[in-house]
């Protein structure tokens, strides 16, 4: 009697080859459904793709060459310089992938090698929450606590100069460095989490130290993982909108100054884009540069995937 | 489908009207009584503080009408009634040259802005500027505190975004344009007064209802006097820095949408209701000759 009910269960568990298993019809309406949201997300991405193309080039084709070698960007008056917008957006990623992300990857090579046991799953939930907090609470902590010490830091050097302050790109960098910290370390952690453990224990065999394991095999070997974190980490970086804005300053000018303020791609379509009614030249313009936006970073992850190939060749 | 409801009503109670014109004022009110549906306003938030006082009494008055109000911005509010997806659209700035022929304007109220700036020692002696002086701050000729009275202190000039209704005005009636100096540039009026508070020297515009203690609010002289942002000074011609704000239709109103903006500017609102609303005053009582 005790035997039976195990015998039914072993029968009815003994796989069957899939091939010659028949579909039954709750199989087929789920992979009907699958399929319905695997064309619907491509097509979905299409559509956005296509939509974005087309206000954009009939926006490029309204502002013509100005758009990537004017100075000046004033929609409401008809010039689409977007010199400043594009240096903006550019210097304050760039300044953040510095600032932010190599330590950010010593960080996390000191916790996963050097740092006492423990430590790791910690930090991770620590750097877990930091990338979960919404792009306003930095960019209200920044205006609030950041923005005054820039501010005194300027006038130190600048005394009296009004343009010149606490808004601005460096503030804008090291704000941008602190939010893309936890990203980068968070996808370093996973590439340093990727090298086979006999690197470590053949390292220690030879006799290194765990200084010398962590920065002459662990690293080299987790290279092309903590270069696409970077990478990644200084996209994230452009395309932040909402925190940049609150302490960039909006000068639609080039900066003169680390402390001066300026203005970047997508804090420019925020503010542009409640003047920019739907199918007028200026609302096409800005998706001109959503567009430049686009393709930039589209370039940012195509250059990442070079890498990380050459990286494993 | 509301609208098609909607100017269905309107067929029935102009027929209605049409038919007996021997009890017009009985007609009228049954009129009021039967018409039902939903009115959907859009755009300015600025104005959605207004409309919600409006909504409660009306609603309250006309029990088979509800009133649904939503905030975009004044450029939106004007796009969504022009195509026809509200019934009106609230706005801080006149309708745009090629919508003028098509939307109707209904002069709700009147908001009044001021000139507030960062308080400290260095402007404690500053309390009115001219109409040139506050031009040549807002063009960046003016760049400190001493050339308006105050101690060496630079001014630090924060602009409105262009999308701003509140820049728009102060451009027409001070520089007679947007010509304001590039530089520092806020799109938010809550963000705007939480740097002014902490940025030394600083200066921008506002609503008034965005003023507060801690800002220095600067009075501005004109030929007619020196004036402060208050109703008796607007209505005097002694404080130009107001506008009208709007309410447009796609055409003129009918049915709901009429009643509901009869009743915003009846003077049983615009005098009782409208200025308890802060930073409002009614409108019908300021006469576009009083700037």
């Amino acid at each position: 009697m005790v035997s039976q009910p195990i015998e039914a269960l072993l029968v009815l568990r003994r796989p069957r080859p899939i091939a010659v298993r028949r579909l039954r019809p709750g199989d087929v309406a789920f992979r009907g459904l699958a399929w319905l949201c695997g064309i619907f997300a491509i097509g979905a991405a299409l559509f956005l793709l296509a939509f974005l193309a087309h206000a954009g080039i009939r926006g490029l084709i309204h502002a013509g060459p100005q758009l990537l070698t004017g100075l000046r960007w004033k929609p409401e008056a008809g010039a689409f310089g977007g010199v400043p917008l594009l240096v903006g957006t550019v210097t304050s990623a760039l300044g953040a992938t510095v600032l932010g992300a190599l330590p950010a990857t010593l960080a996390a090579v000191w916790v996963t090698e050097l740092a006492p046991k423990g430590a790791q799953k910690l930090f991770r939930r620590a750097m877990e929450i930091a990338t979960a907090l919404p792009s306003v609470v930095y960019g209200w902590l920044a205006l609030e606590h950041l923005v005054p010490e820039v501010d005194g830091v300027a006038k130190l050097f600048f005394a009296m100069r009004p343009d010149v302050g606490g808004e601005g790109l460096l503030t804008s960098a090291i704000l941008l460095a602190v939010m893309i910290a936890p990203t980068v370390t968070l996808l370093s952690l996973d590439a340093i989490g990727r090298v086979p453990p006999a690197m470590r224990e053949a390292s220690a065999a030879l006799g290194a130290t765990k200084l010398q394991t962590a920065f002459r095999v662990i690293v080299p070997h987790a290279k092309s993982g903590l270069v696409i974190a970077t990478f990644f980490g200084f996209a994230r970086a452009a395309g932040e909108t909402m925190a940049v804005q609150m302490v960039i300053g909006g000068a639609r000018q080039l900066p003169e100054t680390l402390f001066s303020p300026t203005t970047t791609i997508s804090t420019q379509i925020v503010m542009d884009m409640q003047n920019a009614r739907p199918g007028t030249p200026e609302s096409d313009v800005l998706y001109a540069m959503a567009l430049v936006l686009l393709v930039f970073s589209s370039a940012v992850v195509l250059t990442t995937k070079a890498v990380a190939r050459r990286g494993i060749a | 489908m509301t609208k098609t409801i909607c100017l269905a009503m309107a067929l029935v109670a102009t027929g209605v009207l049409g038919c007996s014109k021997k009890d017009v004022t009985t007609t009228d009110s049954s009129a009021a009584e039967s018409v039902k549906g939903t009115v959907r306003a859009s755009g300015s938030s600025a104005l959605v503080p207004l409309v919600n006082a409006a909504k409660e009494k009306f609603e309250a008055k006309n029990p088979g009408i509800g009133i649904e109000v939503s905030a975009g911005g004044s450029k939106k509010g004007i796009a969504d009634v022009a195509s026809g997806a509200v019934h009106i659209g609230n706005s801080d700035i006149p309708a745009p040259k090629d919508l003028e022929g098509q939307l109707v304007d209904h002069k709700v109220a009147v908001v009044p802005f001021a000139i507030v700036a960062n308080k400290g020692s260095f402007n404690a002696s500053v309390t009115a500027i001219t109409m040139d002086q506050l031009a040549s701050v807002l063009r960046g000729q003016v760049k400190d505190w001493s050339e308006l009275g105050g101690d060496a202190q630079p001014i630090v000039l924060i602009n409105r975004a262009p999308s701003s209704g509140t820049r728009a005005v102060v451009g027409q009636v001070v520089l007679g344009g947007d010509d304001f100096a590039e530089g520092r540039t806020e799109d938010n009026s809550g963000a705007l007064v939480a740097k002014l508070r902490q940025t030394k020297g600083a200066l921008s515009y506002v609503g008034v209802s965005y003023v507060t203690d801690e800002l220095l609010t600067l009075a501005i002289e004109t030929k007619n006097g020196v004036g402060k942002p208050t109703f008796e000074d607007i209505q005097a011609g002694r404080y130009p820095l107001w506008s009208y704000e709007h309410m447009f239709t796609k055409g003129e109103p009918t049915g709901a949408t009429k009643l509901f903006l009869d009743y915003v500017l009846s003077p049983e609102f615009q005098r009782e209701v409208l200025p308890n609303v802060k930073g409002f005053f009614p409108a019908i009582e300021v006469q576009q000759a009083a700037r």
